[in-house]
């Protein structure tokens, strides 16, 4: 038994010829190099198959994968554009939002809230007795709330309805600095008409209120986010 | 009609002839129940020290916390009064505090 490929027709040419008849039984060395032939064809052709099967296998998972890749890719590329996106609105928002804080509130405030410390700053001039009457105590701490009722809360109130945060952190610390003035002509223990007594508890809260409060404001970018400074 | 009688001069800081800070009218609304006998009591009356040189509004709006949006300016005004302090006149700071906690709570539907 033998086989060849037929070059017209592509195909496997089996071809058999048949032991003579010599009156043996199919267990005779010809048939068992028939049987043995055809046992090894067979399974050559079933690993064939096999290995093909395992090869389309390999491919359509190849595919599977390249698929379920291209489309993470694309949900990835959509999420960082939509992202993206996002970020360059809040990024316009917060830029309009930030010229109209400088363009349509501080720079109407602006002269008003220096009037505000320099008010301040002219109670170095008011206190000028180390003997302060009840009355002129409480003109003093009068005067110090007209400051901040003539001169901050304008800017305050329109404030408030523009940005929140920033609203309550310029209040506290308005809040804060009056405090700490009232309460120092409220202790008759101190002779606030001394330079060094002034400047401990008068000059240097408001110094150090008003650049906070300006530094604020010069780097307000639409969204006040620095409380904690 | 109800009245009660509160002493503010229980609720300074020894020595101190002003209210200021919000912590400070913090302390006193807990310390002194003033919402729960604003419940109680048709008028409430605010005996101010005798030598109390000022009240802050920020005292004031913590003080009164929940109970100036709840009344109201009208009511509010009709339901607590003040009197007992020589120099001061409460007016201008009750007024501030009230338009400030109104403006304030107004502010929060934004």
């Amino acid at each position: 038994m033998h086989w060849h490929i037929d070059s017209l027709s592509n195909k496997i040419i089996l071809s058999c010829q048949c032991p003579k008849d010599t009156g043996n039984s199919f267990f005779s060395p010809e048939w068992f190099g028939v049987g043995l032939t055809l046992v090894g064809l067979i399974f050559t052709i079933l690993w064939q198959i096999r290995e093909t099967r395992k090869a389309e296998k390999r491919r359509q998972d190849d595919l599977i994968s390249l698929e379920s890749q291209r489309a993470s890719d694309l949900r990835n590329l959509q999420a960082q554009r939509s992202e993206d996106q996002t970020n360059l609105e809040r990024t316009r928002a917060k830029s309009i939002r930030s010229d109209w804080f400088k363009s349509e509130i501080y720079s109407k405030s602006t002269l008003s809230i220096g009037t505000y410390f320099k008010d301040l700053y002219s109670l170095r001039a008011q206190i000028n007795t180390s003997d302060l009457s009840d009355n002129q105590r409480k003109d003093l701490i009068d005067f110090v709330k007209s400051c901040r009722r003539n001169n901050l809360d304008p800017f305050l109130d329109t404030l408030l309805f523009f940005d929140k945060p920033f609203y309550l952190a310029i209040r506290d610390l308005s809040e804060n600095l009056e405090e700490k003035i009232i309460n120092s002509i409220d202790d008759e223990s101190l002779k606030l008409n001394l330079r060094k007594t002034f400047d401990d508890h008068i000059r240097f809260p408001i110094n150090e209120a008003q650049s906070r409060l300006f530094g604020w404001i010069y780097s307000y970018s639409g969204e006040f986010e620095s409380l904690s400074n | 009609m109800k009245e009660f009688t509160l002493d503010l001069g229980l609720y300074r800081t020894p020595g101190a002839k002003v209210f200021t800070g919000r912590d400070r009218g913090r302390y006193v609304r807990d310390a002194s129940k003033i919402d729960e006998l604003a419940h109680q009591f048709d008028v409430i009356k605010i005996l101010l020290p005798k030598d109390l040189r000022s009240i802050n509004p920020s005292f004031l709006e913590e003080f009164f916390y929940d109970l100036i949006p709840e009344l109201g300016s009208d009511r509010f005004k009709a339901k607590f009064t003040f009197e007992g302090a020589d120099l001061y006149d409460i007016s201008e700071d009750l007024d501030d505090a009230i338009e400030r906690r109104l403006r304030e709570e107004n502010a929060l539907a934004y």
